[in-house]
């Protein structure tokens, strides 16, 4: 693990990756105490300031400080990304895992009820269940969570299939162990290294998943903090008070790019080991 | 060395395979009633080529796989039946397979691979060895260290891993050790170092072996009897002497013929 | 040798470069193959054979490979100087290869008989008609039996023999000068491995092509061979007649492992083995690569022996074996 960190940071991208997410990281948590003013206050006389000392990223159409709202903003659109693909990945690999590994009809069954959900384009997908669901961030996330399942399913289905036919696990056959311990102790563990990757790949992809949810009025409903809700009105700005949806747009477009680079590390970084 | 009996007796064993490709009815009868016993102590050797049912036996000796018909009797026991196994002596016989890099898993160190056979074995049978000191005696008995316990597989070379495949097979004090093709993918060197080890391995530990191999040289010395296959049969089992010298099947001259010696035919 | 030579390869060495370290793979590897001869080259793995095979014709990834000495001159051609487009026609057409897996050189969805005749009619200005007639005849040289229903079967559905001889006629098909097998055996059931092996060297004396086999098996290159090198760590440790070398052996990495093998050893006494372990190529050592693991060494080899002629081309890297006064 310690010499792991250490590769990571030898690649100047990803350890400027891992720098730029535990800021992101450190910004969610402690929002609170970073943010000069309140992220839901109004203000009318300050409405549209441009960016200044007082307020690092100016102010929107409510005179809230938009610097104030992007880091609280934080919480919502990482900590509900992060949440959701978590969810996700815990369901879906504990499902395709043991539907790999059990194999036979349930293994069918299962499989063609990711293709049924692989069918819709995730968007779409996850503004129908919004929708359906009713706007709320807590809903927008369970939708993100249900259009990721069939990834995790599926990866984690051909990886227990894969590691089920290995020869450690025919060895392990031959101790006499219980499936329980083989599902435990050697598919589980070496499941994990590409759900990793992808759960880092997704986050990226959840994240801009929720920002378009907010943008479209789905998930964060006002006055919570949002970044795609802040980008929704803040569009409409964008020509005269520039500052509006740019700030929150960088945040947005680091924020991902910096898991997509992440992700990629991560996976080079756990592939050529296992090799010779 | 005194075999005063058999501590494996297959008889007429069978199994078919059948797969169902588009429509089409596959059958791959890979045994075909086979019948062989392996005496205590001995070296067994079974020599095959792609397709003589070698690995379907050690699949079926190991219980991973059910026989369609016969049955195989270890130390007096039956432990296969067409009917299902009525209680598999596990611990007792144990297999080392071919290629060490894919049969230890990656993410588990050395110890805990070694000592995991050691789970379904009786308690009894655990406490008598199952302490760490004497998976301290085995790593070293199979000419590795103490601090290689806690590293992982990728850390050792083909031939390492497979003195710790071989360790974690002795670590349930097991009365029967199949071997299959455990020095085909070594390099040569290594391979001399592996077999020395399986010998004396065998004569501390009085262990007995079924040695499943193409490779005639190593058969030629480490095996007390031999036993030919092809397609599924058991062509012939003959004592090492008899085997190398006088072969009575055609089958047997071919193979003995095919293998490039470095000792006999030379270009000039 | 009474041929001109097709491969001279003199004082090779190459490194492979990643992240930090730098592999020194071969170093000062020499190899030459007349034109006709059956050369085999035998190490165990990290010796550097597939690596000097690759190197023949450049197919070493380019970014991570860097040649630090030497020459390899094929046929006239110097192919270190060489541009890749250069070296992309002999391949195929004047040196062909069969590598150890069939799978690596067919593909999987098309015929043998649509891969033999595309193939063919790369390297040939034969007409379409005149190219499926080859076809045949390829398929019916390297004795496959029903031809007819071969070309229209995919790999799958034939054995690893019958689609290692697919492979060889496409490698031969353009009667290269060259052929490179490496380790064509090594994945073949026995009495398989005897018959392509015969085949090869049928073939390489009616179309007079010198083969370069490449081999771990001291069996398959006696059978095959008339000459062979021995690599040991990236180094030549010795080269010379095939009999000479595998009968009497020069250089004691090679009497040792002779000696390990089980096939003329006594049973009631152990193996011999070879002490010690396979150098880290990170750190090359300074003199004799095979220094630390040798029962006869002595001071000299603190410095690295030099190949040296001990008789009518026969060739020995080794103080111990050297002439008194040996120098180079």
């Amino acid at each position: 693990m310690k010499q792991g960190i250490r590769s990571l940071t030898k690649n100047k991208f990803t350890a400027s990756a891992v720098v730029v997410l535990t800021i992101v990281s450190l910004v969610g948590v402690f929002a609170p105490l970073l943010a000069p003013y309140s992220p839901t206050n109004t203000s009318p006389y300050d409405r549209l300031l441009p960016p200044g000392s007082l307020h690092y990223f100016g102010t929107d159409e409510l005179g809230r400080d938009i610097f104030t709202r992007i880091l609280y903003g934080t919480r919502v659109s990482v900590g509900i990304a992060l949440i959701a693909i978590l969810l996700s990945a815990l369901i879906g690999t504990f499902i395709g895992s043991f539907s790999g590994f059990v194999g036979r009809w349930i293994d069918h069954v299962i499989m063609r009820s990711t293709d049924v959900l692989l069918a819709f384009p995730t968007l779409v997908l996850a503004l129908a269940l919004s929708a359906a669901l009713g706007a709320s961030i807590v809903n927008a996330a369970l939708a993100i969570a249900i259009v990721k399942l069939p990834t995790y399913m599926r990866l984690s289905r051909t990886q227990a299939l894969s590691i089920s036919q290995s020869l450690y696990v025919k060895s392990a056959k031959t101790f006499g162990v219980s499936s329980g311990w083989i599902v435990r102790k050697h598919v589980v563990p070496n499941l994990l290294t590409p759900i990793i990757v992808q759960i880092t790949l997704d986050i990226g992809d959840a994240i801009l998943l929720i920002a378009t949810l907010g943008f479209l009025g789905l998930g964060a409903q006002p006055p919570t903090a949002e970044w795609g809700a802040m980008i929704s009105t803040g569009w409409n700005y964008l020509l005269d008070q520039w500052w509006y949806p740019t700030f929150t747009g960088a945040a947005i477009f680091i924020t991902v790019m910096a898991f997509n680079i992440l992700g990629d590390g991560i996976r080079d970084l756990l592939d050529p080991k296992s090799g010779e | 060395m005194n075999h005063s009996d058999a501590l494996l007796s297959v008889k007429s064993i069978n199994k078919t395979f059948i797969t169902q490709n588009r429509g089409t009815r596959n059958e791959n009868h890979a045994v075909k009633s086979l019948s062989f016993e392996i005496m205590r102590g001995e070296v067994f050797g079974l020599v095959g080529e792609s397709g003589s049912g070698k690995s379907t036996i050690a699949n079926l000796l190991m219980n991973l796989e059910t026989l369609d018909s016969g049955e195989i009797v270890f130390d007096g026991t039956a432990i296969a039946t067409s009917k299902g196994i009525p209680k598999f002596p596990y611990g007792d016989i144990q297999i080392v397979f071919q290629d060490p890099r894919s049969s230890l898993d990656p993410r588990m160190n050395v110890r805990d691979i070694i000592e995991e056979p050691l789970r379904r074995v009786s308690i009894a049978r655990k406490k008598e060895f199952g302490s760490s000191s004497d998976v301290l005696k085995l790593i070293q008995a199979v000419g590795l260290r103490e601090e290689h316990l806690d590293r992982k597989p990728h850390q050792f070379s083909g031939g390492q891993r497979q003195r710790i495949a071989i360790a974690r097979a002795l670590i349930t004090r097991p009365k029967l050790v199949i071997l299959d093709e455990p020095t085909s993918a070594l390099d040569i060197s290594v391979q001399a170092q592996v077999i020395n080890l399986l010998k004396t391995l065998q004569d501390e530990l009085g262990l007995t072996y079924l040695f499943i191999s193409h490779n005639m040289g190593v058969v030629k010395y480490l095996c007390d009897r031999v036993g030919v296959l092809y397609q599924g049969e058991l062509l012939e089992v003959e004592t090492n002497e008899t085997i190398f010298t006088v072969p009575k099947q055609d089958y047997t001259k071919k193979l003995l013929a095919s293998v490039p010696s470095m000792f006999e035919d030379m270009e000039e | 040798m009474m041929n001109p030579l097709i491969l001279d390869i003199q004082d090779l060495s190459l490194s492979f470069q990643t992240s930090g370290d730098e592999v020194s793979i071969l170093r000062n590897v020499k190899l030459q193959i007349a034109a006709g001869e059956i050369v085999g080259l035998v190490g165990e793995s990290g010796s550097g054979k597939s690596v000097t095979a690759l190197a023949i014709s450049k197919l070493l990834p380019e970014k991570i490979t860097r040649f630090t000495n030497g020459s390899i001159d094929f046929d006239g051609v110097d192919i270190l100087q060489s541009d890749e487009s250069a070296i992309a026609k002999l391949r195929g057409k004047r040196i062909g290869f069969v590598f150890q897996e069939p799978m690596t050189a067919l593909n999987p969805t098309m015929t043998i008989g649509n891969q033999l005749f595309h193939v063919i009619r790369r390297h040939s200005n034969l007409s379409k008609s005149e190219a499926r007639t080859k076809v045949r005849k390829s398929l019916e040289e390297v004795l496959i039996s029903k031809p007819e229903i071969v070309e229209n079967q995919y790999p799958f559905q034939l054995s690893g023999g019958m689609r290692q001889r697919v492979v060889i006629a496409m490698a031969m098909s353009a009667n290269p000068a060259l052929l490179i097998a490496d380790e064509p055996t090594t994945a073949l059931d026995v009495t398989v491995q005897a018959e392509i092996l015969t085949l090869i060297e049928r073939l390489a004396k009616n179309h007079g092509t010198a083969v370069l086999l490449i081999s771990h098996d001291l069996g398959v290159i006696a059978k095959t061979c008339s000459r062979v090198t021995v690599l040991y760590a990236g180094e030549v440790v010795e080269s010379g007649n095939v009999a000479d070398v595998l009968r009497s052996p020069h250089h004691p990495y090679t009497q040792a492992l002779i000696r390990s093998l089980p096939d003329i050893a006594t049973r009631e006494r152990s193996l011999e083995t070879i002490m010690g372990e396979f150098p880290d190529l990170r750190n090359r050592p300074s003199g004799c690569i095979y220094a630390p693991r040798c029962p006869k060494k002595f001071e000299k080899c603190s410095q690295s022996p030099t190949l040296v002629n001990i008789n009518n081309l026969y060739e020995v890297a080794c103080w111990a074996e050297q002439p008194t006064g040996g120098v180079a």
